[in-house]
């Protein structure tokens, strides 16, 4: 896929399963005296906890657009799936096959009907008297990230580094009151300073591969019993966390050390020029596990990290990824907000250069891991699952392979144990979810 | 003057006495024979609310120093302990604790290391890590085990030192034997080393108020001013020591000696020289051998790092030999490791001396009198001429 057809970020209707007031109908009443007809559903399911209001998604690849038979439904510039009133003959079909409830009819005209987002203002959303129904404008998404960038400009990190973004991102939600952590990696740049000139503001700790939950918890603890507030806040790469440095993590977590530990994966040692860590993908090629006549690339799936440390007694687990930035800063207050236990983030991170990728390309690559399930976006809190990201239908795998380098060498059938490998994590989280469902905080 | 009153404890409660009374913030160690017992005295305490500290109950050495290190960059007093391939498994803590100068304390319950397998004494563990950069101090009973602890704050907490601190004692000679110990007073300990206050440290700390990046990194010429002003405060623990050990008799009337005890070692013609429990027995036997009119002497090294090679040499200087006596093995050398530093102080002397290595006691097997005996007399021997071998193993058929 080409780069140019990357849809960019669009404003776009928030809705909160799960904190709809049952007995309020602001949002459809709203909605007929706009626009006559509804296109908005309350629905509540308290058996799974579901309170939410119903609407159209906007998809990006909109089912009912291809299920149309006089193609009157499009998808517009600014990402609003639209029905063409005039070419519908009210067959019904786009109902039928949007998985989401999204088309309503009206009986009146015998026409479809579905939410245009009142061109970008949404009267279902100015009704709503709580926050279930938000119309998020992307140029004020990064209202949310609003502490002050902490680190200096001109680090010598690789243009475009998922990392380094992520790394910023984070400490604009975190802010000021925090010590924050780093190893030996890539992300010491930002944070370790060089020589005598300190790269952050932030009072910062570069570790050692094999110590950092260890170090965190000697300043954690002095923290709180000298009565401060500050959180101790780890930004650390795969190697240091799933391989050498994973005994301390996993006892910091077990002792329920009240630190928030972040995992910026790229699934390698890149910082020493692209080795396989545990978490390096299945198939990828690395420079220690190369592909040649005799070898394809790794020959082992990755680790599960996330997994690994919800089982291992961190209160809150979640996975991220930067092209899901909301989403990220959601999970992150979350961990903040956590002081009864460890607080572990997974973020997915791609390296272009050791993906063997274009510089412009982690986002996309990180899009497409998760709508490939490759990268199942959930969260634990406290023992209770819940995927925060859902993929019914999980793309092609070769739409997330042919954007990475470093899987050129696979063939058909090793894509297809991939797809089937990424398919089983995802239905894992699935059944942990049901077995341990959230039911709110 | 409190001196303290008499208990009984062997050299593990002697240890997790003094702890007590140093006021640390933050105990985390994990169980290695034959530290243990001072790891669940210090829990007893704890259980007890006699000790106020955090206690860390990490899932490896490693972790262990690494915790102590977190509270004591943050300000704080933190303890741990360990033995043998403990301190090799916390060897990257080890030397990343000196290399930022972080000033904690840390007990070396001294024993051999693994391979072979044992648990029992020696002082192998030490000497693996005698070049990473910390002050070491080795004890000779149970009461200057309590008493090095209390000093060893003191000394790496001191602005000019901020160096971290080993106080070793052999395993089960000294960790498991009781002895007389006096306990002094928590107010006589307050006084002598001042307790942390929240904000009152002089050193820098990893705070907001204050931020700093600590455990940077160094490129070029940085790194030679890092390497030299740890050299620089090295030299300056050891003239500290000396005075905190003056300052420690005036509170307490207990003195070492500072970093080397000599034991009629002025007009002896020769020398024995060693470190820890051999030098007990040592002195029975110089004390024997003046009896038969031979002018025997010993040096007891406390000091191990950094190495009073200038004191040493000043009390060699004019002796016809030197002994020394090692629990622990130099491979390449083949020789004891305390016998390749004192040859090379000898260095200093105006003349060229026999200078012996005794190597004995490894495994905890005892280092009995009639061997260091021999050992005494084979160093006279050698230095009345006689030849004889530079490296001689005590009591191996």
């Amino acid at each position: 896929m080409s780069l140019q057809t990357v849809p960019v970020v669009r404003d776009t209707l928030a809705i909160d399963f799960g904190a709809c007031p049952p007995g309020c109908s602001e949002c459809v009443k709203a909605c007929e005296q706009h626009r006559s007809v509804a296109r908005i559903a309350t629905l509540h399911l308290p058996e799974v906890s579901f309170h939410g209001a119903i609407t159209c998604l906007q998809c990006s690849e909109p089912a009912c657009r291809d299920a149309c038979p006089t193609g009157a439904i499009s998808r517009d510039d600014a990402g609003v799936a639209r029905l063409d009133r005039g070419r519908c003959v009210g067959c019904g079909a786009c109902a039928i096959a949007c998985e989401w409830g999204g088309i309503s009819f009206d009986f009146g005209t015998i026409r479809a009907a579905k939410c245009d987002t009142c061109d970008g203002d949404p009267a279902c959303a100015r009704a709503c008297p709580t926050d279930v129904l938000r119309w998020v404008e992307s140029r004020r998404l990064f209202e949310r990230f609003s502490h002050p960038d902490p680190f200096t400009k001109g680090a010598s990190l690789c243009p475009g580094c998922a990392g380094e973004l992520g790394f910023r991102l984070a400490f604009r939600v975190i802010g000021d009151d925090a010590v924050v952590f780093v190893g030996p990696g890539c992300a010491c740049a930002l944070a370790n300073g060089l020589g005598a000139e300190a790269t952050t503001r932030l009072p910062s700790a570069m570790a050692l591969m094999t110590n950092i939950p260890s170090l965190m918890t000697g300043v954690a603890r002095r923290l709180r019993q000298t009565g401060k507030r500050t959180r101790c806040v780890a930004f650390v790469g795969d190697g240091a966390t799933a391989d050498v440095g994973f005994q301390p993590l996993s006892g910091a977590a077990e002792r329920g050390e009240p630190i928030v530990y972040i995992c910026y994966d790229n699934e390698g040692y890149m910082n020493t020029g692209v080795q396989r860590s545990g978490t390096t993908s299945h198939g990828a090629r690395t420079m220690t596990s190369p592909a040649g006549p005799r070898l394809k690339g790794k020959g082992q799936p990755a680790k599960e990290v996330p997994l690994m440390m919800a089982f291992n007694g961190a209160a809150y687990v979640a996975t991220a990824n930067i092209a899901y930035p909301e989403d990220f800063e959601a999970k992150l207050r979350r961990a903040l907000d956590v002081e009864d236990g460890l607080s572990y983030l997974h973020l997915y991170s791609p390296c272009y250069v050791g993906w063997e990728s274009p510089m412009d390309s982690v986002l996309q690559i990180s899009r497409r891991a998760v709508e490939t399930r490759m990268f199942p976006m959930w969260e634990a809190d406290h023992g209770k699952f819940r995927i925060t990201h859902p993929v019914d239908q999980a793309r092609p795998i070769e739409e997330f392979t042919s954007l990475i380098g470093r899987f050129r060498h696979l063939g058909h059938d090793d894509l297809k144990m991939l797809a089937e490998e990424a398919q089983a994590r995802y239905r894992r989280i699935e059944a942990l979810c049901q077995a341990m469902p959230f039911n709110g905080r | 003057m409190n001196n303290g009153a008499a208990r009984l404890l062997d050299g593990n409660k002697a240890a997790a006495h003094a702890v007590l009374l140093c006021r640390p913030d933050l105990v985390a160690a994990y169980p290695i024979t034959p530290q243990t017992p001072l790891l669940e005295q210090l829990y007893k305490f704890k259980a007890e609310g006699r000790l106020v500290a955090e206690t860390v109950e990490v899932e490896g050495e490693n972790s262990a120093l690494s915790a102590a290190m977190g509270t004591t960059v943050a300000g704080g007093r933190a303890f741990t302990a360990t033995s043998s391939m403990g301190l090799t498994f916390m060897y990257d803590a080890y030397l990343f604790a000196s290399g930022t100068r972080v000033p904690v304390v840390m007990v070396i319950a001294m024993r051999e290391q693994t391979a072979p397998t044992t648990v029992s004494c020696g002082q192998q563990d030490l000497m693996m890590v005698k070049e990473g950069g910390w002050i070491q101090l080795v004890c000779e009973s149970c009461q200057e085990i309590l008493d090095s602890i209390i000093v060893a704050y003191r000394l790496a907490e001191d602005p000019q030192v901020q160096l971290p601190v080993n106080v070793c004692y052999e395993g089960y000679y000294l960790s498991h034997l009781s002895e007389a110990v006096k306990v002094p007073s928590q107010e006589a300990v307050d006084q002598f080393l001042e307790p942390v206050r929240a904000n009152g440290n002089q050193r820098p700390v990893l705070s907001t108020e204050h931020p700093m990046t600590y455990g940077t990194f160094v490129v070029g010429d940085l790194y030679a001013e890092y390497r030299y002003k740890h050299c620089q405060a090295m030299q300056r623990a050891a003239g500290l020591l000396d005075s905190l050990d003056g300052a420690f008799a005036g509170a307490f009337g207990r003195s070492y000696g500072g970093a080397l005890e000599p034991y009629r070692a002025d007009d002896a013609e020769f020398l024995m020289v060693t470190m820890g429990t051999a030098s007990g027995t040592l002195k029975g036997v110089v004390d024997q051998l003046r009896g038969e009119g031979v002018a025997a002497g010993l040096v007891r090294i406390r000091m191990f790092r950094p190495f009073p090679r200038r004191q040493l040499a000043e009390l060699m200087r004019g002796k016809r030999a030197v002994g020394v006596v090692d629990r622990s093995v130099s491979f390449g050398w083949d020789a004891g490791h305390l016998f390749i530093d004192v040859k090379a102080a000898a260095q200093d002397l105006e003349r060229r001396i026999p200078i012996v290595s005794f190597i004995g006691g490894l495994a905890g097997t005892d280092l009995r009198h009639d061997l260091l005996e021999g050992a005494a007399r084979a160093t006279l021997a050698r230095g009345r001429g006689e030849p004889g071998e530079e490296v001689v193993w005590l009591g191996l058929e």
